[in-house]
């Protein structure tokens, strides 16, 4: 488990981290959401021990991370612009990493690149900015370590190399027990990948949830009541986020499971009533305008 | 999960990526060194050789072939600059990634020790430069053994100079390191990396104008500006041992401390350095404020000096003088500040930060400015006591003309070098006395004319001496002092610490070197003399050179300060040390390594002159054979200079000088009875009519040339050729004194 606590990171008279605290549980696929600034990119630099924070602590599998190889051999970090040796070959790299790196798959990262259609002898800067991406999490895959943190390294991959690159992560997550952290400003990016959210906004985390447990609960109802003082029973009984009303119509979205919001509305009298899921944008902005927050503008691009 | 491999993997690993140093490195110390060797060594021609040299052609021919060999295989100036070079490009392509983000996330988020990274960089760097040099100097010796030069540079010289080379390399290798370490740009580490070269000679140099500006008494030795925290300066001291001061082996420690030091604080910032100064100007910001005050604050001051310089009055500033230096030291202190802060933070805005410095840089530059201007440490005027004084170099600038130094080895020394090494005067008080009594004496002089007294000293009463105190805590504290030589007191004390021993032997060079043994075993050199009595000069053969050195040394044990006063120099042997064929003129033709000392000779040197004079060399007074006329001009200078300041003018034209100056020709053929005269009271000039000891002189409103003829076959002189001769001051002859007058002005 990776575990931050109250870790800060100020650059001169900028606060880039400001006393975050997080888990990244194993096993899961970690999304890291957060706009432009709002310090992804410096919380992944520090748990992958390139930048030492300034207060807290992280902790990777109890192992403080800065400047300790055995806590660094169990992570890997793709960054947002890949680094890969001048005039080097997906070659290359692999025998640099397979010597940092020493439960390097050479065999997996051979088949890996078949399968993406990497020449293994090509000059990687000959290579387009997609190919270097997927070249990067292939190099970090096949690293063998526990977490792969990738920074906005879905950006730009095409759909198909998206859904390619997710089977890997599930294959390797059955596997070996993968724990990839995926950090990006657009949730559409992550919608599909991952189990748990974090929302980082200006150094801070909104909030981490099992995107699972968001789903289940809050739900979305619209309903039609018999007489005008029904709604107000709602709002005693339930945990009510928002109520949008078009006329007679309520929408509302209400924290809690499924049961429970059926429940309280068995005892009140309606005429319609219907239970709908929200979809994972629906959640966010519904979890975050409640902070005050618009997500739409912080993460919907 | 496996913790990665070994250290010896990492540096190979390393040294993949670094091909492209490693081709330089290898272009530098292997194909082009040895190429360029080779080509030379191809280029000797031993029949040019033969022509040139004759007989020592064959040993001419191994000379150059060991100095090209010391060149381009030892510690040479040739491989000081391919070394500097190699050292900047591994330092900056080893340690550069820490300025570049992308390379930075790579790198740092390896599973790898930090300090482990430092050392496999540090290494390869190392293997990088020391690699191709071993390899170059193998190549190198066995072109030296195809060409048939196998003797003249062995494998143990090759092998120290590599150690030289290497503690070079490390000097500048970690110096650029540790600039690197510092900064977060390419463009900030070589900023950095010049500004650590050239501090410690700038701030020398600043220091030094400023005491030449404001004080009078203080000297610096000639290496004052050479650094001595830097590997540059370090690496001259060692490969001067033996014609420097100081021992080479001690810099050599000093090198390597220095090199240690280096690299031990590049460690420590390198483990400290945060990932995020990638970029930015300075890796470490507290480092900010000393670098820009360490900066700003000899610029500041520079500025002063330089308006002090235009101003022109560093002795006496007036108020108005002063204010300027104020305001433009601040302008420059503020222009400074501002432009360091915006380049730190790499922002315009920032100019106008933080301008609590501007005053403070200000402040420090004046105090220090003012500080020399008012000697506030009395560092100008400062004797040292009897009792810290351990030994005296006592040295009069200009006393007897040598023409230089050569040591026992035949190399050139320098002045001071050659004081340093031979003079330990140990009558401490007698100097120290004189020190005050001058000081005394020039300050006096100083109130009626100016600093610059010794240019305006009307009566030629002070002459220059340097005198180095080694003290017994072991520094050297060096002054120039202007001695009142006429003085009865300061002429005693002269003849005191002139007349002793340990002066003679640290003033004159073949007194105390034994050069003849050298003669011998130095080939392919010579040691040739001439002897010159004003008039004509002569070639001495080896054996009277060897000659002449024994009886000076033997005259020379009676020397004395006060004697000497009385006496005027009876000639003049100019030794050189050369190779080659040499020829009637000893620096002509195809003499090469031409090294001079001379001594002069006096006419109480009883056994130089009689030799001489025996060899029929002495006495040069000329007969009235000997001459077709002699000129006798009197410029009447006082008068001239009288004139001109009436007229309003520095100086004369030459027109208008014509008339203040007699002249008078006297020939064998119209004025044979005056002509007596005149020859009966000139002396040969000879080397020079300065007395530095304001002893026995020539008149210096005469000038007498007089005109030669050839006498014999074997003498140099033809006829036409004139020799300079002048009369002794206050004994010119009345009848000579007529004809000089100056009539109708």
């Amino acid at each position: 488990m990776i575990k931050i606590e109250k870790v800060s990171k100020d650059f001169d008279e900028i606060t880039a981290v400001n006393r975050v605290s997080m888990e990244i549980g194993e096993g899961n696929v970690f999304g890291l959401l957060g706009t432009n600034g709002a310090g992804k990119s410096t919380l992944l630099r520090m748990i992958a021990g390139i930048l030492r924070q300034d207060e807290g602590e992280i902790t990777v599998d109890d192992l403080k991370i800065y400047d300790n190889p055995k806590a660094k051999s169990r992570i890997f970090f793709v960054s947002d612009t890949p680094y890969f040796f001048a005039n080097s070959t997906p070659l290359d790299m692999e025998a640099y990493l397979a010597n940092q790196y020493m439960d390097f798959d050479k065999v997996k990262f051979a088949e890996y690149l078949k399968t993406f259609a990497l020449e293994p002898d090509r000059k990687i800067n000959t290579y387009s900015k997609g190919m270097k991406r997927q070249l990067a999490l292939l190099l970090g895959i096949c690293s063998g370590t526990k977490y792969l943190l990738c920074d906005e390294s879905f950006d730009g991959l095409d759909p198909v190399m998206r859904q390619s690159i997710k089977s890997i992560f599930a294959r390797e997550m059955d596997e070996r027990g993968l724990t990839p952290v995926i950090a990006s400003h657009n949730l559409r990016e992550l919608e599909d990948i991952c189990d748990h959210v974090g929302l980082l906004h200006r150094g801070g985390v909104l909030l981490s949830k099992d995107l699972e447990d968001m789903k289940l609960n809050i739900q979305r109802v619209q309903c039609v009541f018999s007489s005008d003082d029904e709604d107000k029973k709602i709002s005693e009984v339930l945990d009510v986020v928002k109520d949008d009303r078009s006329g007679s119509l309520h929408v509302y979205t209400i924290r809690g499971t499924r049961e429970e919001i059926e429940k309280a509305f068995d005892g009140v009298a309606t005429v319609f009533r219907e239970v709908l899921p929200l979809s994972l944008e629906e959640i966010f902005i519904s979890e975050t305008e409640v902070a005050g927050y618009d997500i739409k503008k912080l993460i919907l691009g | 999960m496996t913790l990665r491999s070994s250290s010896w993997v990492d540096l190979i690993e390393n040294n993949k990526r670094r091909v492209w140093q490693w081709c330089v490195s290898i272009f530098l110390l292997i194909l082009f060194s040895c190429v360029v060797f080779l080509v030379i060594l191809m280029s000797f021609d031993e029949t040019r050789y033969i022509a040139d040299y004759g007989s020592l052609a064959e040993k001419m021919m191994l000379q150059d072939a060991r100095n090209y060999a010391i060149a381009f295989m030892g510690a040479s100036g040739f491989k000081i600059m391919l070394t500097t070079v190699i050292a900047v490009i591994t330092a900056f392509g080893g340690y550069s990634y820490l300025n570049d983000r992308v390379k930075l996330d790579f790198y740092e988020s390896v599973p790898q020790k930090r300090g482990s990274r430092f050392s496999t960089i540090w290494i390869s760097g190392i293997l990088i430069y020391a690699g191709p040099y071993i390899f170059g100097t193998l190549i190198s010796m066995a072109i030296l053994n195809a060409a048939g030069f196998g003797g003249v540079y062995g494998m143990d010289e090759a092998l120290l100079s590599f150690c030289y080379m290497l503690v070079y390399f490390l000097g500048v290798y970690h110096l650029f390191i540790f600039s690197m370490m510092l900064t977060g740009t390419a463009f900030a580490c070589v900023c950095a990396f010049i500004v650590l070269s050239v501090y410690e000679p700038v701030i020398r140099g600043l220091l030094g104008w400023l005491r030449s500006m404001f004080f009078v008494y203080e000297y610096s030795l000639s290496g004052y500006m050479i650094p001595k925290l830097s590997p540059y300066g370090l690496i001259y001291y060692i490969l001067n041992d033996g014609t420097y001061r100081d021992n080479g082996v001690k810099y050599l420690i000093a090198l390597i401390i220095l090199d240690a030091v280096l690299l031990c604080v590049s460690y420590i910032l390198y483990l400290k350095r945060p990932g995020e100064a990638a970029g930015k100007t300075l890796a470490f910001k507290p480092t900010s404020d000393t670098i820009k005050l360490m900066i700003v604050i000899p610029v500041t001051a520079m500025t002063a000096a330089i308006v002090a310089e235009v101003l022109n009055r560093s002795g006496d500033l007036r108020v108005a003088d002063m204010l300027l230096i104020v305001l433009v030291c601040f302008i420059a202190s503020s222009v400074a500040c501002a432009i360091m802060q915006a380049v730190f933070e790499l922002d315009l805005r920032a100019a106008l930060y933080r301008k609590s410095h501007w005053f403070i840089c200000t402040v420090c530059a004046l105090l220090l400015f003012f500080g020399f201007k008012q000697d506030w440490l009395r560092i100008d005027r400062y004797v040292p006591s009897e009792e810290s004084v351990e030994s005296v170099v006592f040295a009069p600038e200009g006393y007897e003309d040598l023409y230089g130094y050569i040591d026992q080895d035949l190399n050139n020394v320098s002045n001071e070098e050659f004081y340093l090494r031979n003079m330990f005067i140990s009558d401490v008080a007698d100097v120290c006395e004189l020190h005050r009594m001058s000081i005394r004496r020039y300050d006096e002089l100083i109130k009626t004319v100016g600093k610059d007294a010794y240019i305006y000293d009307p009566d030629s009463q002070f002459s220059p001496a340097t005198v180095f105190y080694r003290m017994k805590s072991g520094s050297l504290v060096t002054r120039r002092i202007y001695i009142p030589v006429k003085d009865a007191a300061a002429s005693e004390l002269l003849d005191k610490i002139m007349s002793a021993r340990e002066f003679v032997k640290g003033y004159y060079g073949i007194y105390n070197y034994d050069v003849e043994k050298a003669i011998d075993s130095t080939a392919p050199y010579e040691l040739n003399a001439t002897y010159s009595n004003g008039v004509d000069s002569f070639r001495l053969s080896p054996d009277e050179v060897k000659d002449i050195i024994r009886l000076y040394r033997t005259d020379m044990e009676n020397y004395s300060y006060s004697r000497r006063l009385d006496e005027l120099s009876s000639g003049y042997v100019e030794f050189c040390v050369g190779g080659g064929a040499g020829g009637r003129n000893m620096g002509a033709g195809a003499y090469r390594y031409y090294k001079t000392e001379g001594i002069a000779l006096y006419p109480d040197m009883k056994g130089c002159m009689q030799y001489l004079e025996n060899k029929g060399y002495y006495p040069a007074a000329v007969s009235i054979d000997d001459i077709s006329s002699v000129e006798v001009i009197n410029y009447h200078q006082d008068e001239q200079d009288e004139y001109a300041k009436e007229m309003g003018m520095p100086y004369l034209s030459e027109e208008e000088a014509e008339q203040f100056i007699v002249r008078k020709r006297y020939s064998p053929a119209s004025n044979e009875d005056e002509l007596e005269t005149v020859l009966s009271a000139i002396y040969p000039i000879g080397h020079g009519s300065y007395r530095w000891d304001g002893g026995r002189s020539f008149d210096d409103e005469y000038e007498v040339q007089v005109y030669l003829l050839n006498r014999n076959d074997e003498s140099y002189v033809m006829d036409g050729d004139y020799s300079f001769f002048g009369f002794i001051r206050n004994e010119v002859p009345e009848s000579v004194r007529k004809d000089m007058e100056l009539v109708g002005r």
